[in-house]
C-alpha cells in the first residue's frame, strides 16, 4: 500500500481582529492510499474547505505534518511547493467565483500550462482543447467567457484546470453543492471516470453523506475543527458509532433499508453548530448530543480505534 | 441581423437604446468630437481662433455674417467655441488619463498588499480628499504661472485620489474570489494577479466613473478659466471666454452666453452618456 497524502495532526488556527483564536482544523490525522478517494463530512463550518485548502498548502498550515508521498511538505517555501503544485490541486465549490469572469474558458484553462510548462502557444492551445475533451466539453467552448456557461459546464472548466498538470491527488471541495440534482449526478460520473482514466487520488468534501457512500472509500466524520469518525465507508455506514454520524446518516432521505437497521430512530440534532471560538474543554458535540452523560464533561474523549481501522472520538461507545 | 440578437451583446445594447437619455449623451459627445477633430474646417474665420484683432468688428450682434456674434477685438464668437472644444476635450483626456494611470495602480497595489502599504496609500489619499478639488486645483494653479499646461496639472492632482479609491474598493471585493486563490496557488506573479486577474474585472466600473467624470473635469478647467487661473487670453477657452464676456454684460449678452452654453451641452452629454453606461454595465460608482 502507497499513500499519497498523510496528514499528522494538522492544524489550522486562525486569530480573530479580537484576539481570539479559532481552531478550524484542530489535530487532524488521517492518510490516503493511491487511487483511492476519502470523504470529508461535516456540517458548513466544521473546518472541512479549511482541511482541504491546509492540506494543499494553499494555507500555511499552524501545526503537524504534512507528507505527500512520503516526503515532509509541512515547511515547504512558496517556490518549492509552486514545483509540487502540478501534483496537487483543487476544484472549488463555486464555479462561477472560480472562474474569472473577464477570462475566455480557453484563457482560464491555459494559465497552469503557461505557468509551469514551457509550452508553445500552440501546444497550449491543442493541450486544453484536448482537456476539454476530457470533461466532455466541445473545443467551441475555447472562446466562450464563463457567463455564457451553465453551472455544470463552469465546474467542468474548473475540473479541466485541474486536469491541467496532469495531478496525482484533487481535493474536490463540494464540486456539485452549487449544482441541481440532476447536474449533480453527471459531475459525480464524469469524476469517477477521469478517477480511472488518470489514475486519480481524490479527497471529496461534502455536506452530503448521500454521495459519499457512492464515492468515496474512506470517510472522515468533521465536527467543529476536529474527527468525530473515521473509517471504510462501508464500515461506516453498516456500522455508525458516533452519535453525530447516526445523526447525519439519518438525514440522508435516500438511505437504504439495511442501513436504516443501524440507526435506532430517526434523530434531528437541535440547533446549530456551535461557533468556533466556543468550543468547550470536553466534548465538543455534548450541545447537541442525544447520548450524552454527565461523564461527557469531564474531559474531551480521544479519537480510538474501537474495531480494526474505525476511529471514534466517543467515550460512549 | 437573427444572429446578432442571439450574440451577448444584443441584450445590454438593446438596454442602452432603450434610455433615451444617454442615446442623446452619446450623440452629443459624437457630435462635440467631430467638431473638435474639424473644427478649422467648420470654423467660418478659423484665424479667430488667436490672437487676431479686426477693429471695425467688434461687438457685433448675431447676424448672418457672424452666427454668433464678435467679441471686444471682432473676433468670432462661433469659431472661437468650435476651435474651443479643441482644448475641453484635451484638457479632459490629459486630467483622466494622469489620474487613472496614477490612482488606478495605487488603488489596486493598496488593495491587494493591505498591510503598511495600504496604510500610507490610502492616508495619503485621505488627505487629499479632504480638500475640495477646486480649492486644490486653484491653490496648485496659483502656486505656479496660470496656464493651460498647469490648469491641467493641478486638476490632475486633485484628481487621482478617487480613482485610488475606486480601485482600492474594487480590488478588495475581487480578491476574495475563488479565481484569485487558484491564480496564487499555481504561482502567478504578484503583478499578473493584480493586472491580468482583478484589473479586467473593474473595466467597466472605471469606464462609467471615467464618463461621467469627464464632464466635470471639463467643468473644473472652464472654472479655473473663468477666474484667471487657466488657460490665458487670446486662446479660445469657453471659461475664459465666459469671463472675458461677464465685463459687458448685459448688453454684449452673446459671448458669455454661447462659451457657457457650449460648457453646459457638452458636460451635460458626458452626464447623460455615464448615466446610460452605468445602467449598461449595472454597476455602481459612488
Amino acid at each position: 500500500m502507497e499513500k499519497i497524502i498523510e496528514v499528522k495532526a494538522l492544524s489550522k488556527h486562525f486569530k480573530t481582529k479580537k484576539g481570539l483564536t479559532v481552531k478550524a482544523v484542530d489535530e487532524v490525522d488521517f492518510f490516503l492510499e493511491k487511487g483511492k478517494t476519502l470523504a470529508i463530512v461535516g456540517e458548513s463550518g466544521s473546518g472541512k474547505t479549511t482541511l482541504g485548502k491546509t492540506l494543499l498548502k494553499i494555507y500555511e498550515p499552524t501545526g503537524g505534518r504534512i507528507y505527500f508521498e512520503g516526503k515532509d511538505i509541512t515547511n515547504y517555501s512558496k517556490d518549492k511547493m509552486k514545483e509540487l503544485r502540478a501534483n496537487l490541486q483543487m476544484v472549488f465549490q463555486d464555479p462561477t467565483s472560480s472562474l474569472n469572469p473577464r477570462k475566455s474558458i480557453g484563457n482560464i484553462i491555459s494559465l497552469p500550462l503557461k505557468i509551469h510548462t514551457r509550452m508553445t502557444k500552440k501546444e497550449i492551445k491543442e493541450k486544453v482543447i484536448w482537456l476539454l475533451e476530457q470533461v466532455d466539453l466541445s473545443p467551441a467552448f475555447y472562446s466562450r467567457y464563463p457567463n455564457a456557461l451553465s453551472g455544470g459546464q463552469k465546474q467542468r472548466v474548473g475540473i479541466a484546470r485541474a486536469l491541467a498538470l496532469n495531478p496525482k491527488l484533487i481535493v474536490l471541495d463540494e464540486p456539485t453543492a452549487s449544482l441541481d440534482v440532476s447536474v449533480q449526478a453527471k459531475i459525480l460520473t464524469l469524476l469517477e471516470e477521469l478517477k480511472n482514466r488518470f489514475g486519480l487520488s481524490y479527497i471529496y468534501i461534502t455536506h452530503d453523506l448521500g454521495v459519499v457512500r457512492n464515492m468515496a472509500d474512506f470517510t472522515l466524520v468533521m465536527y467543529l475543527g476536529r474527527v468525530m469518525e473515521y473509517a471504510s465507508t462501508e464500515e461506516l455506514f453498516r456500522n455508525p458509532l458516533h452519535p453525530y454520524t447516526v445523526a447525519l446518516l439519518s438525514s440522508i432521505p435516500t438511505i437504504m433499508d439495511e442501513e436504516k437497521s443501524t440507526i435506532p430512530y430517526e434523530i434531528t440534532l437541535s440547533g446549530d453548530i456551535p461557533s468556533l471560538t466556543e468550543i468547550p474543554d470536553y466534548c465538543r458535540f455534548y450541545s447537541r448530543c442525544y447520548k450524552k452523560e454527565k461523564e461527557c464533561m469531564e474531559k474531551e474523549p480521544e479519537l480510538r480505534e474501537m474495531l480494526s481501522g474505525h476511529w471514534v472520538r466517543c467515550i460512549r461507545v | 441581423m437573427k444572429k446578432f440578437k442571439e450574440s451577448s451583446l444584443y441584450l445590454p445594447l438593446y438596454r442602452f437604446f432603450q434610455n433615451r437619455l444617454s442615446v442623446v449623451g452619446a450623440i452629443i459627445i459624437i457630435v462635440v468630437v467631430l467638431i473638435s477633430i474639424f473644427a478649422p474646417y467648420l470654423a467660418p474665420y478659423p484665424e479667430d481662433a488667436g490672437g487676431a484683432i479686426h477693429f471695425s468688428d467688434t461687438f457685433q450682434p448675431p447676424s448672418r455674417k457672424h452666427l454668433l456674434g464678435t467679441d471686444d477685438v471682432g473676433r468670432d464668437v462661433l469659431s472661437r467655441i468650435l476651435i474651443g472644444s479643441r482644448i475641453s476635450l484635451l484638457l479632459g483626456v490629459v486630467v483622466l488619463t494622469i489620474a487613472v494611470l496614477i490612482g488606478i495602480p495605487l488603488g489596486l497595489i493598496a488593495g491587494y498588499f493591505g498591510g503598511l502599504t495600504e496604510k500610507i496609500i490610502m492616508r495619503t489619499t485621505d488627505i487629499f480628499l479632504s480638500i475640495p478639488p477646486l480649492v486644490l486645483a486653484l491653490a496648485v494653479s496659483a502656486a505656479f504661472e496660470p496656464n493651460l499646461r498647469n490648469s491641467m496639472i493641478a486638476i490632475a492632482f486633485s484628481w487621482w485620489p478617487w480613482y485610488t479609491r475606486l480601485a482600492y474598493g474594487e480590488t478588495l471585493s475581487i480578491k476574495e474570489e475563488d479565481f484569485i486563490e487558484v491564480a496564487e496557488s499555481l504561482g502567478a506573479s504578484k503583478w499578473y494577479i493584480i493586472f491580468r486577474e482583478i484589473l479586467p474585472n473593474m473595466t467597466s466600473t472605471l469606464v462609467v466613473k471615467i464618463s461621467l467624470d469627464f464632464g466635470y473635469a471639463i467643468l473644473t478647467g472652464a472654472a479655473l478659466g473663468f477666474l484667471g487661473l487657466g488657460a490665458q487670453p487670446p486662446t479660445p477657452e469657453w471659461g475664459t471666454m465666459v469671463s472675458l464676456g461677464r465685463e459687458y454684460l448685459p448688453n454684449v449678452w452673446w459671448i458669455s452666453t454661447f462659451s457657457g452654453l457650449a460648457i453646459f451641452i457638452t458636460v451635460l452629454g458626458f452626464n447623460l452618456l455615464g448615466d446610460g453606461l452605468r445602467d449598461f454595465f449595472d454597476v455602481e460608482v459612488n
